[in-house]
């Protein structure tokens, strides 16, 4: 026998500190702990939580390098504004001047040309009480016009539902199998990934589906690189799968399913050759995955958050219940869209039942934004004449949208100068995570709180600080009721306020929040609606049952697309997700100062028949605009795919080397991906 | 692959486990943040092998690449003002207060480890965290590695913990107690 004693790791920091601040990363969603060193109200040093279940004291690239960036020479510190775009910002006096000026422009817009011409799209950086509180604004405006890049969970429906991850990121560590779908976890949640790779030690199968050879991929014992947006396809293919060789559960079928005989038999009709070739692999592939995992489970199945929006998404609760994964600690869905809980923001603004027109959209979203904000058709009636944009999360889009001159009001809430500020009227510097107070959810449903850790620069504000200031200038205070006569909101009573309007995190006790703020305690919020009873999809139902979701055919291309298809053969993929800050770092061989222009990925087969070697500029041209980008020539990308990441909303492209034609590319194109 | 990078006496040692590593780049940024480095400047690095096309299949692997402090290394040898320095525990750092940025030491080391700091002017390499060690703490690339492919400790220890996860790992059955892969 061995006594196996594990290395004694060795924490803390060399650094000079005054105190000590035990908190959590909001980077990102994963949830891991953290101690800042603090002296002279700076952060000297940032460690990883020990005791945290999560992280245990390790960090990914971003929670290390993020206090660079709240002295960075681009942050904001004034209120700026202009005119128009030809004319240079000129700062003004303050924060309420700036909420004037720009009130005063909104009223005009509405008046002239309604309130649906007003955009607000919301960075989930800017914090959940931006978020929230510009959902109240939206509705009190009235416009539909409000993006969030994963607003689903906070705006579902009372009767929907909810997708629920089961159990936390670390407790992968026990599955026997993992099939993580759409997801370079490697990349953009580290942290969470280790647990997966723990797993992967002690013997469970690692299995990743995705559409580029991601560094998550290279950790797989199998991998299928699969076309884009076949996502859904590629679970209804495994469910066929399963059903035709008895791996599921018949006892987890007929307790936890609606209908199951009629669930079955939609599979009957369902071509495992045709679901082979739209997902793009074989047949042999899909049966010897199937075979690894369902012999192998229990196991989870991790899908990414750019899934959730395909048509038949629910399909991958339906295979973690019909093989009786859920029905085993070791098991189950873990969607990583899904930690946010259901709740009502605007039930009291007089439209209850408001919603963002994005929501629940099978549509994709990029193409619907740039429909409103580069043409004014589409869904968009009247054109959009505002914008309201916090930090980033527009970046490729709006970039060099914003100085159109028929958009009259671009306003930018941010902490730093980016593309996005070049294209606006006015700039109002926002508080980043550190310097304000916020509630936040975790990937694994923990509802955690952030106390503010240091003072933001000069005039930055937090969000319900802008939204309550420009709340008040039309006479909507009485719905923003968290704010003094300075102009300064209580976000701990707004995020407590916020709690008890969704069904599953009402009624929490005075001084919840504080105890979220214990590192060494952690809440989930309920499986269990605090009225009606009714119990989530993941959980055992007590006399309900859920709707499995039945096979689909794939939905066929329409003739535009088909014809769009046809003139622009390569799939331009892009994430603007990623671990971040030494990404471009470790991009070999290229490295920051080679990125004049964003990064593009192209197969080596495609770009030796276009002759674009590494470090080209090359066009990327779409049937609405022409980018430059620098090429990266690599096998990370199958030959029909390029992946940048930056977009605009367009995916079907051609790349050319500069110097070259579009027809000439075409030609050789059509050849190489024959 | 594995290696100990390190002191030649035994004392301590950082472990590479490359086959831990998945490329997140967490020690790179570690290692930046812990010396004040700018953006551009990489004194451990991970290297990106592929993807590479292995039959049908595609491979790609990560190598963490650091100083190796070596034995006899070439870059004092060669380093005209003395800033490059070897401690009794093996640790191989260049004082700042002396370095001229001349490169010299980045000319005569053979994996090309000292670079040049853009924005002091002077060499940038990786001096173990020294002034970590000394106040007994782990350096920063292993304490913050997600997956345990960075570790710290005495040259006997540390390969006795890799040889014990080994056997855990092939005769779970064989552990007293549960273990954490460090």
């Amino acid at each position: 026998m061995i006594d196996y004693q594990p290395l004694r790791r060795r924490p803390g920091t060399r650094r000079a500190y005054d105190r000590t601040i035990a908190t959590f990363c909001q980077e990102c969603t994963v949830g891991c702990g953290l101690v800042m060193y603090i002296s002279e109200d700076r952060i000297t040093d940032v460690q990883g939580d020990e005791r945290n279940p999560v992280n245990t004291g390790r960090l990914c690239a971003r929670a290390s390098s993020f206090v660079p960036g709240l002295g960075s020479p681009l942050r904001v510190a004034k209120v700026s504004g202009r005119n128009s775009f030809r004319e240079d910002f000129q700062e003004i006096d303050n924060w309420e001047t700036g909420l004037d000026l720009l009130a005063e422009r909104l009223k005009r817009i509405r008046e002239q040309h309604g309130a649906q011409s007003l955009f607000i799209a919301c960075d989930p950086r800017s914090g959940l009480d931006f978020y929230a509180a510009a959902m109240r604004f939206a509705a009190l405006w009235g416009t539909s016009y409000l993006y969030q890049p994963f607003q689903e969970p906070l705006q579902r429906l009372p009767d929907q539902i909810p997708n629920v991850p089961h159990g936390s990121c670390s407790s992968w560590i026990d599955a026997k199998c993992l099939l993580l779908v759409g997801t370079d976890l490697a990349s953009t949640h580290p942290i969470a990934f280790r647990w997966a790779l723990e797993a992967q030690a002690r013997g469970a199968a690692l299995v990743v589906a995705d559409t580029r050879f991601t560094s998550t991929m290279a950790k797989a014992d199998a991998a299928l690189l699969i076309r884009p947006e076949s996502g859904s396809i590629l679970g209804m293919a495994l469910m066929k799968v399963a059903l035709d060789n008895d791996f599921c559960s018949s006892e987890a079928v007929e307790s936890r399913f609606l209908n199951a005989e009629a669930w079955k038999s939609s599979f009957d009709g369902l071509s495992l050759d045709d679901a082979a070739k739209a997902v793009g692999v074989t047949v042999d592939n899909l049966k010897e995955v199937g075979r690894l995992l369902f012999k192998k489970g229990p196991g989870r199945i991790i899908t990414g958050k750019t899934l959730a929006r395909l048509s038949g998404y629910g399909i991958w609760r339906t295979l973690a219940v019909a093989v009786g994964w859920t029905e085993n600690q070791r098991g189950g869905w873990y969607p990583l869209d899904s930690g946010d809980p259901p709740i009502h923001a605007c039930a009291d603004t007089g439209t209850p039942d408001w919603r963002s027109a994005f929501a629940g959209t099978q549509a994709d979203v990029y193409s619907l934004i740039r429909d409103l904000l580069e043409t004014g058709e589409g869904t968009c009636s009247p054109p959009i004449k505002a914008v309201i944009n916090s930090g980033d999360c527009l970046g490729g889009m709006l970039s060099g949208l914003g100085a159109r001159d028929d958009r009259q009001l671009v306003a930018h809430f941010t902490p730093v100068l980016n593309d996005v500020s070049n294209g606006s009227h006015m700039i109002f510097p926002a508080s980043m995570w550190p310097e304000r107070n916020g509630i936040f959810f975790t990937n694994d449903r923990h509802v955690r709180w952030g106390e503010k850790v240091v003072e933001p620069p000069g005039e930055s504000r937090n969000g319900l600080d802008f939204w309550s200031g420009l709340a008040a200038r039309f006479g909507w205070d009485e719905y923003f009721p968290w704010s003094d006569k300075e102009g300064t909101t209580d976000v701990r009573a707004f995020s407590a306020w916020l709690l008890d309007q969704g069904p599953f995190t009402k009624g929490y006790p005075t001084g919840f929040l504080e105890s979220c703020a214990d590192p060494c305690r952690h809440f989930s919020w309920a499986l269990q609606a605090k009225d009606s009873g009714d119990l989530l999809g993941c959980e055992a139902p007590a006399g309900g049952k859920i709707p499995p979701a039945p096979a689909e055919t794939p939905p066929a291309r329409s003739p535009v697309e088909q014809a769009e298809a046809e003139q622009f053969p390569l799939y331009l993929e892009y994430s603007s997700v990623d671990c971040g800050t030494d990404s471009s770092g470790t991009a070999w061989p290229l490295s920051r100062n080679a990125e004049q222009f964003p990064l593009l990925q192209v197969n080596p087969r495609t770009a030796h028949a276009l002759r674009i070697q590494t470090r080209d500029e090359v066009l990327v041209h779409s049937p609405r605009r022409i980018v430059q980008a620098t090429a990266w020539v690599t096998r990370m990308v199958p030959p029909n795919l390029v992946f940048s990441q930056s977009g605009w909303g367009d995916h079907n492209v051609v790349i050319y080397k500069k110097g070259t034609t579009i027809d000439d590319a075409l030609n050789i194109l059509r050849g190489v991906l024959e | 692959m594995s290696e100990a990078q390190g002191s030649p006496t035994g004392k301590s040692v950082l472990m590479v486990e490359a086959p831990h590593c998945m490329g997140c780049a967490s020690c790179s940024a570690a290692c930046r943040i812990e010396h004040d480095l700018p953006e551009e400047v990489h004194t451990i690095k991970v290297i990106r092998r592929g993807p590479l096309e292995k039959g049908s299949r595609l491979e790609m692997s990560f190598l963490p690449v650091t100083c190796f402090h070596c034995d006899k290394p070439a870059c004092i040898a060669e380093c005209p003002t003395g800033a490059m320095q070897k401690r009794a525990d093996g640790i191989v750092f260049s004082d700042l207060a002396i370095c001229i940025g001349c490169l010299t030491c980045a000319a005569a080391c053979p994996y090309g480890v000292p670079v040049l700091n853009p924005a002091t002017g002077k060499i940038a390499k990786c001096d173990g965290c020294k002034d970590r060690v000394d106040q007994g703490l782990w350096p920063s690339c292993a304490l913050k590695c997600p997956t345990g492919a960075l570790s710290f400790g005495e040259t006997a220890r540390v390969v006795q913990d890799r040889r014990q996860r080994e056997a855990l790992r092939i005769v779970p059955s064989f552990t007293t107690q549960g273990s954490e892969n460090v």
